[in-house]
C-alpha cells in the first residue's frame, strides 16, 4: 500500500511508501518513526480517513476504498488524537461519549448503558455530568476513548496521544490503554514518541521515510542502541544503562527494558 | 535588569459563573542572564503565568516590570518593554501563514519597521541558528517542512526580534527525540552565546535537568516550589503534588537505592548515571 499525498502534481510527496502489514486481532502494536515518517499517514488508512493511492488497505475483510463498508469501518476502528480539545465536541463529557453511538443509531436505553460502559471502562464514572473543559488533558484523552469505545470498536488507534500531557496524565492514559488490551481484548495501534510507551506494546514498527524499516518485539527492537538512535529515535532509559553496563564488562541478561527489569538485574 | 512579578492574580471571567482564580498572588524575578524552567500539571497556571511576562494578559491585581517598566503603562515605554520579551507559544508552527519561510520569519522584523537590508540580516541570523540553511529554505514554503523543521522556523521568527528575553512554552511537545535533542541544544546555544535570558515551560523534567540553572514548580496558580534543579528533583513531595515525574535518571537511581544498591541518585545525565552505578557496584560487588 502507498500513499502519496498532491498526486500527479508538482508537489507530490510519497508518505507511505509501498507497505505490506498486517496487524493481527488483539496485538498491541507500537509504532515508532521520526516526525514526517509516515506514521500518522498510515494510521489515518486505519479507519478510511485517508484512501491508499496505490495498493489496498483492509479492515476485517472490508476493503476500505469501498464506500459501502465505511460505517463499519468507522465502528470497528475508533481514532484518538494528539490534541484533546480538538475532539471534544459536547459541552457534557456523558453527550460527548453519547455521541456516535447516538450516530449509529443505537436507541436511547442502550446508548445510556454504553456510556456508563465506557466510562467505567477509562475510570472516570464519576465524571460523566462534567464540562470537559475543566478536565485535565489526561482525562479529556481518556473521555475520548470512552468515545471510541462506546461504538463498541474493536480496534482503537491513538496517535500520539500522550503528547501534550504532564506526567501523571500519560501515566494514566497508558494504564488506560494497557488494561483495554488486557481485559476487554482491544486491538491497539499506539504511535508514541516516548520509547518507555512503547516498551509496553507486543510488538513495534520503525518507519522511516514512509517505509517498514524494523518490526519486531520491544526486546527485539531495542537492543539495537546504536541503530535506533542513528534512526534519530532512542530506547528506553533502563535498555540504555544495560547496554552500556555491558560494555563495561557487566555481565546483565538480555532484554531489559524497564526500571523493574534493570533493577531485578542488579540487585538479585 | 530583571523581570519582575509582584504580586500578581489573575482571574479568568471575573463576576461571571465561569469565575476562575489562575494566578493567586505570585511573586517571582526573573534575574537578566537566567535560564528558569517552569513546570505543574496541567491547568497550574504555568502557561497563565508566562502571558503575563510579555503584557498579553494583564494581572488583575499586582504588576509586572521589565527592566523596571511596568507593562501596564500606556506609551512608548510599555511597548518598548513588551519588545523586549518574546514569546513562543505551544505549537507555534500553527502560527506559520507566509507564502515562504523568509517571508514568515521577516514579519515581526517588518512590523517593528526596520529597513530591508537589516531585516535580511535578521532572517539570515535567525534560520543559521535554528539550523534551517537559508539558500536551501528561504523560498520554501513553511508548509512543506517537518513538524520539527517547521517548529524551528515558528521559532526563528521570535529569534529574529532579537529578543533581551526569550520565553518558550513546551517548545518541544510532539518532537520525536533527534528533534527535541536538536531544539534543546539551539535554546542552550542561545542562552549561552547570545546571552538571552530564557524562560522554559515544560512538564518534561529530563529536559529542564539539562538546561535549567533554576525550577519554579506551579500548583494551583501558586508558586509551589522554587529551587535549583539539583535539590528541585529531590523534592518528593512537592514533585508528587505538581503532578510530576522525577528526570528517568533520578528515579531508576532511586530505585535501585532501595533496592539495596548503595549508589548517588544525584545524577541527569546518561554518562554520569552509568558512573554512579559502576562506582557502586564496584563498591558493592553485590546488593
Amino acid at each position: 500500500m502507498s500513499h502519496v499525498y498532491h498526486d500527479g502534481t508538482a508537489n507530490a510527496h510519497t508518505a507511505v511508501d509501498h507497505i505490506d502489514l498486517t496487524i493481527k486481532e488483539g496485538e498491541f502494536l507500537a509504532i515508532l518513526g521520526t516526525n514526517g515518517s509516515g506514521k500518522s499517514t498510515l494510521a489515518k488508512h486505519f479507519n478510511a480517513i485517508l484512501l491508499p493511492t496505490e495498493g489496498h488497505c483492509r479492515v476485517a475483510g472490508m476493503d476500505t476504498a469501498d464506500e459501502a463498508h465505511l460505517w463499519d469501518i468507522r465502528q470497528q476502528v475508533g481514532m484518538v488524537f494528539q490534541n484533546p480539545d480538538n475532539q471534544i465536541i459536547a459541552a457534557v463529557v456523558e453527550d460527548d461519549v453519547a455521541f456516535g453511538p447516538e450516530n449509529l443509531g443505537v436507541p436511547p436505553t442502550k446508548i445510556r448503558q454504553r456510556v456508563a460502559e465506557s466510562l467505567a471502562a477509562v475510570g472516570m464514572e464519576h465524571y460523566r455530568k462534567f464540562a470537559p473543559h475543566l478536565l485535565s488533558g489526561g482525562q479529556k484523552q481518556r473521555i475520548a476513548i470512552a468515545g471510541a469505545l462506546a461504538m463498541h470498536t474493536k480496534c482503537l488507534v491513538l496517535d500520539e496521544p500522550t503528547a501534550m500531557l504532564d506526567p501523571s496524565g500519560r501515566r494514566d492514559v497508558l494504564h488506560t490503554v494497557r488494561q483495554l488490551h488486557e481485559k476487554a481484548g482491544i486491538t491497539v495501534v499506539y504511535i508514541t514518541h516516548f520509547m518507555e510507551e512503547a516498551a509496553a506494546a507486543d510488538r513495534v514498527l520503525v518507519m522511516e521515510q514512509g517505509k517498514i524499516v524494523d518490526d519486531g518485539t520491544p526486546a527485539e527492537i531495542f537492543r539495537q542502541v546504536a541503530v535506533m538512535k542513528k534512526r534519530g529515535l532512542d530506547v528506553p532509559l533502563a535498555a540504555e544503562v544495560a547496554w552500556r553496563l555491558r560494555q563495561q564488562g557487566i555481565h546483565l541478561p538480555e532484554g531489559i527494558l524497564t526500571d523493574e527489569d534493570l533493577v531485578m538485574a542488579l540487585c538479585r | 535588569m530583571p523581570i519582575e512579578l509582584k504580586h500578581v492574580t489573575y482571574t479568568y471571567m471575573p463576576q461571571t459563573p465561569f469565575e476562575r482564580v489562575a494566578l493567586q498572588d505570585v511573586s517571582l524575578t526573573i534575574e537578566e542572564g537566567s535560564f528558569t524552567a517552569i513546570a505543574g500539571h496541567t491547568g497550574s497556571g504555568k502557561s497563565t503565568l508566562v502571558q503575563h511576562l510579555n503584557g498579553i494578559l494583564q494581572p488583575t491585581g499586582g504588576q509586572v516590570l521589565v527592566d523596571g517598566t511596568d507593562l501596564a503603562a500606556r506609551g512608548k515605554a510599555a511597548l518598548t518593554a513588551r519588545r523586549k520579551v518574546g514569546m513562543v507559544f505551544q505549537y507555534p508552527e500553527h502560527q506559520l501563514f507566509e507564502e515562504t519561510v523568509a517571508l514568515d520569519i521577516a514579519f515581526g522584523p517588518k512590523n517593528m519597521e526596520l529597513p530591508a537590508a537589516e531585516i535580511e540580516q535578521r532572517v539570515r541570523q535567525a534560520m543559521e541558528f535554528v539550523h534551517l540553511d537559508y539558500e536551501t529554505y528561504k523560498d520554501r514554503s513553511p508548509f512543506q517542512l517537518s513538524g520539527g523543521q517547521m517548529r524551528r522556523a515558528a521559532i526563528a521568527g521570535v529569534i529574529a526580534l532579537k529578543p533581551k528575553y526569550l520565553v518558550l512554552d513546551e517548545p518541544t511537545a510532539g518532537l520525536d527525540p533527534r528533534g527535541r535533542e536538536d531544539l534543546l541544544q539551539r535554546i542552550v546555544q542561545l542562552h549561552k552565546k547570545e546571552k538571552i535570558t530564557i524562560v522554559f515551560v515544560s512538564h518534561n523534567m529530563d529536559d529542564i535537568a539539562r538546561t535549567a540553572d533554576r525550577v519554579v514548580f506551579m500548583d494551583q496558580g501558586k508558586v509551589l516550589l522554587d529551587e535549583a534543579p539539583a535539590k528541585a528533583f529531590f523534592a518528593e513531595k512537592e514533585i508528587a503534588q505538581a503532578g510530576l515525574a522525577a528526570p528517568q535518571m533520578v528515579t531508576l537511581l532511586t530505585k535501585l537505592r532501595e533496592k539495596g544498591l548503595a549508589v548517588d541518585p544525584a545524577a541527569f545525565t546518561m554518562e554520569d548515571g552509568v558512573a554512579h552505578i559502576m562506582k557502586a557496584l564496584r563498591e558493592a560487588k553485590s546488593c
